[in-house]
């Protein structure tokens, strides 16, 4: 059986974000990390190949060709192989592009059983590329998930997703789509075998005409960017700790905000 | 443009807080170009009755998809119901609300209208008739604004950012119906069992008010301020990643880049430092109200008001000082 999980780098959030050209995001010579949610879809995978060794675990990025070290940690991780789409006619690529781009990319990979994404990127921050994804290769979602099993026999992944204020349990049969958010498990940190091991693995590098794809328009423009307004400076209260609180109802009166 | 629509959220046969708020962005945007309508689209199972309310809070027209298989239906069938009836109407702008069905539904009805999402938008306007989109991003550090590039895009609307209009009861709406393709509503998913997370208070996504407890606490056993505040104001608590981390709060409550996002009008911090992947889930809340020992806290610096002290000597203190005005009482 063979799963694809979709990893974006992201900027490191420690390091300072910049837009350059027509708005978008500033990628190169800034730190990345592997987007954090994504992180957690590479987890659920590799619990996954812990109890099934003969799955086939491959990582799926679109990115600049700078992304191979990061994309390596997976493979330290337990992932088998990794596919690298880098085209620099991709740079600024909205969501739904993106998401045109992994589902080509999930075809020529082929026959796969399941794709996991994380639920948003930590810079993207839409959370769409996982469903379109699984419309533009008619699977079943289940987003939000914490936990999932695959079940190869009976051809059905259950996983326990946040659903609105619930927790729900269910159960799609494969080829499905699931969006991982943060789970009750921690991922795993690579160890010095994974990391040897990640040396003889491969990352493919595919372009758009490896895909037979030409590069998706932009459908979403972005206008303008700039700072927030500046809020009002703070109000600081000091004082005893009866007068801040006698000054915080006052406020919160004031402003009708009780 | 053309129509403007929207989809309708439906729970127990009621209409969702944030159906008023997409139709009142709507029916503001259609106003401002002139004259244009306001659609949307409701799914579920004998759900005429909810016409006349559509109508009051601004439709135009109100499309119908009425069958029993249709009531909580998963996106997968909800982007294969709407899309054709949308097409059909030539829709351009499709408000959904950036709520768990809402991102569920917008990539996948986007590729079928091939055109592309704006997510998480907090402001719309007319630009000489095209819908500008502002969206925080990077947590709030910065906004950008989007348009479509071609005709038309689907936008999610973050819940509370748009302040719902009072419906006006006199307006009527025209209702159309969707037609329902045999097949179109097959469930390739199904649900074993759904656990309602015992919440003692309000629901974070829907808070109007939040009291989020951080490190600063000192305990698991010492968040009761937390709460005895939350309680008083009606709030919904949250937590910092330090402390769901350490157990002390479960995951659900966890405000941030990995946990939620919240834009509450009210957003108390109790006891927490303010660090960046805090800042980027509530950056966008309406007033923040810090409580802190350190007054050089980053919180300190993006609240409306920065209180300097012990949480466990101010918020008794305020809990009294509001119960005396009233406020919380018998709750
Ligand atoms: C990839 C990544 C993702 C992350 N995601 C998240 C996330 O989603 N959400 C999140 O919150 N964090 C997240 N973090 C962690 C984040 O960086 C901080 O470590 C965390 O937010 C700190 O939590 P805190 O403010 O409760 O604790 P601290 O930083 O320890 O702050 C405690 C504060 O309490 C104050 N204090 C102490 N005693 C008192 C008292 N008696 N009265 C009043 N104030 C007091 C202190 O002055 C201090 O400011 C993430 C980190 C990484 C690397
Ligand atoms: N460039 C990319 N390469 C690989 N996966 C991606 C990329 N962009 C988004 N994804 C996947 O889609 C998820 C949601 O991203 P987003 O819609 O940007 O919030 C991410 O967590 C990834 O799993």
């Amino acid at each position: 059986m063979r799963v694809v999980v979709c990893v974006k780098v992201v900027p490191d959030t420690t390091e300072p974000k910049r837009l350059g050209d027509q708005h978008v995001l500033v990628r190169s010579g800034v730190q990345g990390a592997v987007n954090p949610m994504d992180d957690y879809a590479l987890e659920v995978a590799l619990k996954w190949k812990d109890a099934q060794p003969d799955l086939d675990v491959v990582v799926l990025t679109m990115g600049p060709e700078d992304t191979r070290a990061i994309i390596k940690k997976c493979l330290a991780k337990g992932a088998d192989r990794a596919v690298l789409v880098s085209d620099t006619a991709l740079a600024g690529t909205d969501a739904i592009g993106t998401a045109r781009v992994l589902a080509a990319a999930i075809r020529k990979i082929g026959d796969v059983d399941a794709v996991l994404c994380g639920v948003r990127s930590s810079d993207g921050e839409s959370a769409v590329v996982g469903p379109a994804v699984a419309e533009l290769l008619d699977m079943p979602q289940l987003t939000t998930c914490k936990e999932a099993d695959l079940d190869g026999s009976a051809r059905t992944v259950t996983a326990t997703r946040e659903a609105d204020g619930a927790l729900e349990v269910a159960r799609a049969g494969l080829p499905a789509l699931l969006t991982v958010t943060k789970a009750s498990f921690e991922p795993r940190l690579a160890n010095f075998k994974g990391i040897q091991a990640a040396n003889k693995k491969e990352i493919l590098g595919w372009t758009t005409a490896d895909l037979g794809i030409t590069p998706p328009a932009r459908q979403v423009l972005v206008t303008a960017a700039g700072e927030p307004p500046q809020r009002p400076a703070s109000q600081v209260l000091t004082g005893s700790a009866a007068d801040v609180a006698q000054k915080l109802a006052q406020y919160l009166t004031e402003q009708k905000l009780v | 443009m053309s129509t403007i629509w929207t989809l309708a959220e439906i729970e127990g046969g009621e209409l969702k807080g944030i159906t008023h708020e997409l139709l009142t962005a709507a029916r503001s945007l259609a106003d401002a170009s002139g004259g244009l309508k306001v659609g949307v689209v409701a799914l579920g199972h004998e759900i005429g009755g909810l016409v006349p309310l559509l109508g009051s809070l601004g439709a135009d027209l109100v499309a119908l998809a009425d069958a029993p298989s249709l009531a909580n239906a998963p996106a997968d069938v909800v982007a294969r119901v709407i899309a054709p009836f949308l097409q059909g109407q030539q829709a351009r702008t499709v408000l959904l609300g950036h709520t768990a069905i809402g991102k569920d539904v917008a990539g996948r009805l986007a590729v079928r209208l091939d055109c592309g999402v704006i997510a998480d938008a907090t402001e719309l306007k007319n630009d000489g008739g095209k819908v500008v989109a502002t969206r925080s991003i990077f947590g709030g550090g910065m906004w950008s604004r989007a348009t479509a590039a071609g005709e038309g895009a689907v936008i999610t609307v973050r819940p509370r950012a748009v302040t719902p209009a009072t419906g006006q009861s006199g307006r009527t709406a025209e209702t159309l119906t969707v037609p329902v393709a045999e097949g179109s509503t097959t469930r390739r998913v199904e649900t074993l069992e759904l656990k309602q997370e015992t919440s003692t208070t309000v629901s974070l996504g829907d808070a109007e008010v939040v009291v989020a407890g951080g490190r600063g606490m000192g305990g698991a056993d010492r968040f009761g301020p937390v709460e005895t505040l939350a309680r008083t104001l009606g709030a919904a608590v949250g937590a910092s990643r330090a402390v769901v981390d350490s157990g002390w709060r479960p995951h659900k409550e966890q405000i941030g880049q990995t946990g939620r996002t919240v834009s509450p009008k009210l957003y108390v911090a109790l006891g927490i430092s303010g660090a960046i992947q805090h800042l980027v889930g509530m950056r966008t809340s309406g007033t923040i109200i810090a409580i802190n020992t350190d007054a050089e806290a980053p919180i300190m610096k993006v609240a409306n008001v920065a209180a300097v002290g012990d949480v466990h000597e101010i918020v008794p203190a305020l809990v009294t000082e509001l119960s005396r005005q009233g406020v919380g009482a018998g709750a």
